[in-house]
């Protein structure tokens, strides 16, 4: 009788950690795209690109999960660009592109590309084009809670059912260094729904939203420097 | 064997449930403890062609900020003076084409252009549990008075460097506080680097700067 009650109390406990594990199964997440092109575009065999974070002071600032993921992606695959990630970028070029004073638009860009050193640099080092992120993924209609606790026998645990809808909205604006001028922007909005049941053990359904915009973002970016024939 | 596989099996569960509540409720309570250090880059900029000295007081070397509201669970301490001498040295001495770090504001016995002398006058924190939005802030002011070498007061100047990374970047279900806290107060640090340097942009500086620099600089 004990022997059955620990593999039935074993069988569920087995159940419920491995479905923690599985943090793979994903909640629904729906992607969509848009693309505005203000110019042709194509890169050489010796240049790159730098993926920078439009970091504001006042703002909502972009994760750096974010900008490394997108970075990461886009310096993957057939298709791939080399990229400056934006530490390098910006600890080579600095102070210019500190949050505090990096170039807005592309007039102010061109303000600072006079300066010798920072025109020097940039093409020493092939830089074609910046690529400026800027969004966030956001929780919203957060429901329901989990509450933990320690039970008698010193055993703890979670009850509860949580659950929340998020949005990931990210933008990637592209500008020429080469030509000085703004060819295009980018973007990429995802919405997923993700929820945590608890009984005894919390079991997270996590809607990667945030992950889904980063393939789909680095994917359009790729596509729009490569292939970038004005129409 | 089915009952040693059971047993094992039961223990192991059982580890995993206390291990997650242990995770979630940790997260409740985290104060900080940062040392920060920072290491800031070559500035991409024409040095002055002139010597300086920094002076740096005890005071400031040494400057520990406490939380001075703690809540239960929840104090933060920042060793921010541990740090000072570096982003001064590399500040100033991407500005200036030698620095002297003096022991007293006297520099009888030594050959500068100037002296610097930096003070943080406060310096404050914010969380996303305290504020309600997603970020971890680091607020740190400065006063930077420059004397000419017989100890006379050019300018000082007050600046307020601010520093915030996003919660996001520190863990969804556990935050590594201390982590998101440094970070912070490196970009603070970074920041007030970037404000030093643009004081000195001919639009920035005021004249009797102007006045003292020698040039050329391309700012």
């Amino acid at each position: 009788m004990k022997r059955l009650k620990d593999w039935t109390l074993s069988s569920v406990m087995l159940s419920l950690v491995s479905l923690t594990g599985l943090l793979a199964l994903q909640g629904c997440v729906q992607t969509t795209q848009e693309e505005f092109r203000e110019a042709n575009t194509g890169i050489g065999e010796d240049q790159i690109i730098a993926i920078l974070r439009r970091a504001s002071l006042m703002g909502e600032n972009t994760e750096q999960a974010f900008i490394d993921c997108v970075t990461e992606r886009t310096a993957k695959g057939r298709d791939k660009i080399d990229v400056i990630s934006n530490q390098e970028f910006i600890d080579t070029f600095f102070p210019w592109f500190e949050p505090r004073i990096a170039p807005t638009d592309i007039d102010k860009l061109k303000d600072i590309a006079h300066n010798d050193k920072i025109k020097d640099r940039l093409e020493s080092l092939g830089i074609r084009y910046l690529v400026w992120i800027d969004g966030t993924t956001k929780r919203i209609n957060q429901n329901g809670s989990v509450q933990c606790a320690v039970a008698t026998g010193g055993i703890p645990a979670c009850f509860g059912f949580l659950s929340w809808r998020a949005e990931s909205v990210y933008e990637a604006v592209i500008w020429d260094v080469e030509r000085s001028i703004s060819v295009g922007k980018l973007s990429s909005e995802s919405k997923g729904m993700s929820f945590v049941p608890a009984v005894v053990i919390p079991i997270p359904f996590i809607a990667r939203t945030q992950s889904s915009a980063c393939s789909s973002l680095a994917d359009q970016l790729k596509a729009f420097i490569e292939d970038g024939q004005e129409e | 064997m089915k009952n040693i596989f059971s047993k094992l099996l039961a223990r192991w569960c059982v580890r995993a449930t206390c291990l997650s509540a242990f995770f979630i409720l940790w997260g409740c309570a985290s104060g900080a403890y940062v040392v920060p250090s920072v290491s800031i880059p070559s500035s991409l900029i024409d040095a002055f062609p002139m010597t300086v000295g920094i002076y740096y007081s005890e005071e400031f070397k040494t400057y520990v900020y406490e939380d001075p509201n703690p809540k239960r669970g929840q104090k933060y301490v920042i060793e921010l003076g541990s740090n000072q001498e570096q982003v001064f040295n590399s500040t100033i001495g991407g500005l200036f084409e030698k620095v002297i770090s003096l022991e007293s504001l006297d520099s009888t016995n030594v050959e500068v252009d100037g002296i610097f002398k930096p003070e943080i006058v406060s310096m404050d924190l914010n969380t996303p549990a305290r504020s309600g939005s997603d970020y971890y802030e680091v607020y740190v002011r400065y006063n930077i008075q420059l004397f000419d070498p017989e100890g006379n007061e050019l300018h000082k100047w007050t600046i307020g460097a601010y520093g915030k990374v996003n919660r996001r970047d520190y863990g969804s279900v556990m935050e590594r506080t201390s982590d998101a806290l440094q970070q912070a107060t490196e970009n603070a640090l970074r920041d007030a680097s970037t404000l030093i340097i643009n004081n000195f942009n001919p639009r920035q500086r005021p004249v009797v700067v102007s006045n003292w620099l020698k040039p050329p600089s391309q700012l």
